[in-house]
């Protein structure tokens, strides 16, 4: 046996696990060896140095506080009986805090019509439409002159269009969530060539209107655009005559917002109109809005301000600015309580209402309904009142 | 030689199948939730837990609240405890794998803090102990050779083993358990056992010659 050899069985032989011919070679090497030897001892005495160190005892009272902290309730458990106990004062409480709590939240909901709205979800655009719909039939009874302009810039009216009495009922509906397209003036044509063309269009029209059926009429339609409104049957020399000599309304609202389009280069009125049509039509809304509030400050006794207040409605709803929109219907309806306009956009204001949540559209819809059931807007209000005022 | 014996399993005590019979007994009581069963047990082997506890970290009072955290792991672990192995090396398994467990988040937090900590189980680069500074500074004389002394000197170099080796000598030379009783505990081969404790044996009494 090696020194080596011997050395690695110290710790056996000092835990006494050695026997038969092991335990006699390690014995007999470290009697014949003496460093050997020596090393043993060392071994000997640094292992009873460590086993002296022997046990120890934790301070009096350890198991009575390890038993404390066995029984002690947990965090989770104190947490349960502050919140709960006792039951009879605590479950009453919570319960008319969360009655108080949701009726608060429903209260906040409904007098917020931007957070129907964000809970609503958004619905997909419709595809763009033809928007050279012509102006539909002016309901019997509502022969009045046309005060829109339309005698100036009659709508063009292409095949396949239709008034807004033939415009399916659905697209109506979804005046709030259409494109701005959707309810947008016709697409950009020359202003000379629409009037160059006014005059032919509103004959055929006015033969057609003559024959305005039920709303339903053709399954494809244009979309209610801004030319589809009601609009009195006329020539196009009549119409002329008529706005040019219309008497000039009361100032609207809109109209003392002056200063805030005193940045717009003076301009004749037609120019103005013009050029706020062409941006519509090129869904430029901002600057519509800016040009009809211009036209309607600079212009205050044109024939065409009904006409342009329902344009910058329109605007503001393709833009989604409905409280901004509402004004501008309003304004019309009340300061040209005569015109032909006045089914077109109360049934726009409700429109801009019920998208705003404001339920005072549903009624609106209904007073269109009773007190215009010929026009052009009782159906669609019919409509949107069985399925959204429900 | 004589060795501290497991507790309950001294000359006066049962012997250690009537300990063990006892131990079940309490157990049973505790899983069905007498505290008092339980405090009973503690009473048994905090003497146990709290020594090994001590030998490793080398700090009375860290040791107490480590014994203590030890006790209510147990407890809270005691619905699983099936009575396969005896409680005792349950407890021991427990006690064990909690203060490596430490000893490893307290050098790594020692780490992070730059102090040290790349010498696995090196709890010897905590600041020096008071007896590191004796021993440091002070040149070897024979009051240091006294029985308290020596056993300061022999707490302050058993921190300077590894984990591994100082457990295994804290469980065979100071505790007292067979080879047997720590593979279960740290569920290792009786040959790696022998090899690692003859290891930290070695290198124990490399360190204490000086002193000896």
């Amino acid at each position: 046996m090696t020194c080596d050899e011997a050395r690695e069985a110290f710790s056996d032989l000092y835990d006494e696990a050695l026997s038969g011919p092991p335990l006699v070679t390690i014995t007999q090497h470290l009697a014949s060896c003496p460093a050997c030897r020596a090393e043993w001892a060392a071994f000997q005495k640094a292992m009873r140095a460590v086993s002296d160190l022997g046990g120890a005892e934790p301070s009096p009272g350890f198991a009575a506080r390890v038993r404390q902290r066995i029984e002690a309730p947990t965090r989770w458990q104190r947490a349960v009986h502050w919140l709960f106990f006792p039951l009879r004062v605590k479950v009453p409480i919570q319960a008319l805090a969360l009655v108080l709590v949701a009726f608060a939240g429903l209260l906040v909901y409904q007098r917020s019509p931007e957070l129907r709205r964000a809970a609503e979800p958004q619905p997909a655009a419709p595809p763009p439409v033809t928007r050279e719909a012509p102006a539909p039939a002016a309901p019997p009874g509502l022969k009045t002159p046309d005060i829109s302009g339309a005698g100036s810039e009659p709508s063009q009216r292409t095949e396949g269009t239709r008034p807004l009495a033939e415009t399916p009922k659905a697209e109506r509906a979804e005046l709030p969530a259409a494109p701005a397209d959707a309810i947008g003036p016709p697409p950009q044509a020359g202003l000379e060539a629409e009037k160059d063309r006014a005059t032919s269009a509103l004959r055929d029209e006015a033969k057609e209107l003559g024959k305005t059926t039920a709303p339903s009429e053709s399954p494809k339609t244009a979309e209610p655009s801004r030319d589809a409104r009601p609009r009195a049957p006329e020539s196009g020399t009549a119409g002329r005559s008529l706005q040019q000599s219309a008497p000039a309304p009361a100032q609207s609202p809109t109209r003392a917002k002056e200063g805030s389009v005193s940045s717009i280069p003076t301009k004749s009125a037609d120019e103005l109109y013009a050029a706020a049509r062409t941006d519509m039509d090129s869904q430029r809304y901002d600057r519509a809005i800016e040009g009809l509030r211009a036209f309607i400050t600079q212009n205050p006794r044109d024939a065409r301000i009904a006409d342009a207040h329902l344009r910058l409605g329109d605007a503001y709803v393709a833009q989604r600015r409905y409280t901004e929109a509402i004004p501008e219907y309003e304004a019309l309806v009340r300061e040209f309580p005569d015109s032909p306009l006045i089914p077109t956009a109360l049934y726009r204001e409700a429109q801009a209402r019920l998208a705003l949540g404001d339920r005072a559209g549903c009624r609106m819809l209904q007073d269109v309904a009773d007190r215009y059931p010929q026009a052009a807007e009782a159906a669609p209000a019919r409509e949107v009142l069985s399925t959204r005022c429900r | 030689m004589q060795r501290p014996a497991a507790p309950g399993t001294g000359s006066a005590a049962l012997p250690a199948a009537a300990v063990a019979d006892e131990d079940r007994r309490l157990v049973d009581r505790a899983q069905a939730g007498d505290a008092g069963a339980f405090e009973t047990l503690v009473r048994r082997y905090q003497g146990w837990v709290f020594t090994l506890a001590l030998r490793m970290l080398g700090d009375r009072a860290e040791a107490e609240d480590m014994a203590q955290e030890i006790f209510l792991k147990a407890y809270r672990g005691l619905k699983g405890f099936k009575g396969a192995s005896r409680f005792s090396t349950w407890l021991y398994s427990i006690t064990s794998h909690h203060c490596l467990n430490h000893l490893e988040a307290r050098r790594r937090q020692l780490h992070h803090l730059g102090r040290g900590g790349d010498r696995p189980g090196a709890v010897g680069n905590d600041p020096p102990a008071p007896v590191d500074r004796l021993v440091d500074e002070t040149p070897r004389a024979d009051a240091l050779l006294e029985r308290a002394d020596l056993a300061r000197i022999v707490q302050a170099e058993l921190a300077h083993l590894s984990e591994e080796h100082r457990l295994i000598l804290v469980l065979r030379d100071i505790q007292g358990l067979s080879y047997e009783e720590i593979a279960q505990t740290l569920r290792l081969e009786l040959g790696t056992v022998r090899s690692r404790l003859h290891r930290a044996r070695m290198e124990m009494r490399a360190r204490l010659t000086p002193y000896l």
